[in-house]
């Protein structure tokens, strides 16, 4: 069965959007009037801040005795500025790119596919990201974001944003330690119902031994017992491929889905790495940029914008297409 | 004098390691192979189960086409007589691959047939069954292939023709059977 043709030609869903969009645009002109008016605010705290603290330091003259009082001007100024800059800017700021999210983009995606729900503040969790064992080191802090769920035709999808991190502590010759985030992953989190059920587990990464020391890396990569070998030379030297059962591997990894992998990985980068067990597919992809985030700059009415929230959220929606997930002319439904 | 010793047994035992590691890695890649050929053995013999009743469910709307349903119980009756533990079990099952695709073409030609929940059911289940085939080949082919070239790369090719390692023959698919192929796999 063919998915529906998508609407999403954005003049059309600004249409179909226009009370909402108002709305929201409402609210975006009161936030951008409460940030001018917090930069204001920010100013002329530091203005009088200094001016007090410079009038208390020139007051007490070479004597110094006003000095505790000029760094308490100071240390209530610093407060004060915090204060304003965190409830008028970030506050603000914030609360626009929630609305935006809530209304706008869960709007959007009710208009292209009225099975998928958009969450703005929910994820998928690091259980769920640990579970997929595609990244090997520890996860410290992790964070998950916009989360879409739903189906797609036949196939069931959640995709969200995810940022994992390590932390490293390095001491330096004097006895200092640093604490430093590394990051593990940025990106994409994709989870689709495979259109197979099997009961093994795959993963495929990039394949980073045989692409930087050739014939050794192989070599090297050919002691693992769990290392599945595909006839797709182009697929081979793209990825290496680890499964549990090497039939089961195959009866996913059909020669026509190799294919269709490599179109995924000339779509969403190299780095792509999948994981398959229970049914489903888990993919990851690295993105460095946030997406999904409004510009309070911008007008809500803004066609370039949510064109390009559009685009983010159908290029991952097509990935049903692009893999023929809907395709089910095997036993699972 | 001690050296002396030493070096004698490291001459000795070096390639007596090398020989067993050989031996071992030839033992290894067939028991990969015989354990790829198991699976294919499954999945055939569930082919087998399904035929008769995917031809019971075809010959109550398509009576008329004897000779195809005769075609395809001889066949199936000929793989079973042919199976066995060598590649040539594979050969037996030729015919099957031939005659199933044209009784699916010829079920999909009756619009009755084609909307029977029955008929529908046993069409996955045949998918599936030919997918698990196919997917069972090719990892049967790869292990083979893996087996073959223990086999035929010197030195270890030394030690195959001496402890009788010889070489196996791949699935191979037959031309015509590529040609008519109608079940998606």
């Amino acid at each position: 069965m063919q998915t529906p043709p998508l609407p999403t030609d954005t003049a059309t869903l600004a249409r179909e959007l226009q009370p909402v969009l108002d709305t929201v645009e409402k609210g975006r002109q009161y936030s951008l009037a409460r940030i001018h008016k917090g930069w204001k605010s920010l100013g002329i705290t530091i203005l009088l801040t200094a001016i007090i603290f410079v009038f208390i330091v020139m007051a007490s003259g070479s004597r110094g005795e006003f000095g505790i009082v000029a760094l308490l001007v100071a240390f209530i100024g610093v407060v004060c500025c915090i204060i304003i800059y965190n409830i008028y800017i970030i506050g603000h700021k914030s609360t626009y790119r929630i609305v935006y999210k809530t209304k706008v983009i869960k709007a959007i995606t009710q208009l292209i596919h009225p099975d998928m729900t958009y969450s703005p503040e929910r994820g998928i969790s690091e259980e769920t990201f640990k579970e997929m064992g595609l990244y090997s080191t520890g996860v410290d802090r992790y964070h998950s974001e916009d989360l879409f769920a739903g189906k797609i035709g036949k196939t069931a999808m959640m995709f969200s944003e995810a940022h994992a991190e390590e932390r490293q502590t390095s001491t330096d010759s004097k006895g200092n330690t640093s604490t430093s985030w590394v990051t593990i992953f940025k990106g994409l989190l994709t989870i689709v119902d495979f259109n197979k059920d099997f009961r093994s587990w795959v993963i495929i990464k990039p394949d980073f031994a045989e692409n930087n020391f050739g014939w050794l890396g192989r070599k090297f990569q050919g002691l693992s017992p769990n290392l599945i070998r595909l006839e797709n030379q182009e697929f081979e030297k793209a990825f290496v491929v680890h499964g549990s059962d090497q039939v089961e591997a195959r009866y996913i990894l059909t020669p026509d889905l190799q294919d269709r992998l490599l179109d995924l990985r000339r779509v969403f980068g190299k780095d792509i790495r999948m994981a398959f067990y229970n049914s489903r597919m888990h993919l990851t992809i690295p993105n460095q940029n946030n997406w999904f985030e409004p510009d309070i700059n911008c007008s809500a009415h803004d066609i370039t914008q949510m064109r390009m929230v559009i685009s983010q959220m159908t290029s991952i929606f097509k990935i049903i297409t692009l893999l023929d997930l809907n395709k089910r002319i095997w036993t699972k439904d | 004098m001690e050296g002396i010793f030493m070096l004698g047994v490291a001459l000795i035992a070096l390639p007596m390691m090398i020989v067993i590691v050989m031996y071992n890695g030839h033992v290894n890649r067939r028991n990969a192979v015989d354990y790829a050929f198991a699976s294919i053995d499954v999945q055939l013999k569930k082919r087998w189960d399904l035929i008769p009743n995917l031809v019971n469910t075809v010959k109550g709307y398509a009576k008329h086409e004897r000779e195809l349903f005769e075609n395809i119980t001889q066949a199936r009756q000929q793989a079973r007589e042919r199976h066995n533990k060598s590649y040539k079990r594979f050969e037996g099952e030729r015919m099957i691959d031939h005659e199933l695709p044209r009784l699916i073409a010829v079920a999909e030609s009756y619009p009755e047939l084609k909307s029977d929940k029955q008929f529908l059911n046993l069409q996955r289940n045949l998918t599936e069954i030919e997918s698990q085939i196919a997917a069972a080949r090719r990892a049967y082919n790869a292990a083979v292939m893996n087996y073959n070239n223990g086999v035929d790369m010197f030195p270890s090719s030394i030690i195959a023709s001496i402890c009788g390692f010889k070489r196996r023959q791949h699935f191979e698919t037959d031309a015509r059977e590529r040609k008519n192929r109608s079940i998606h796999v």
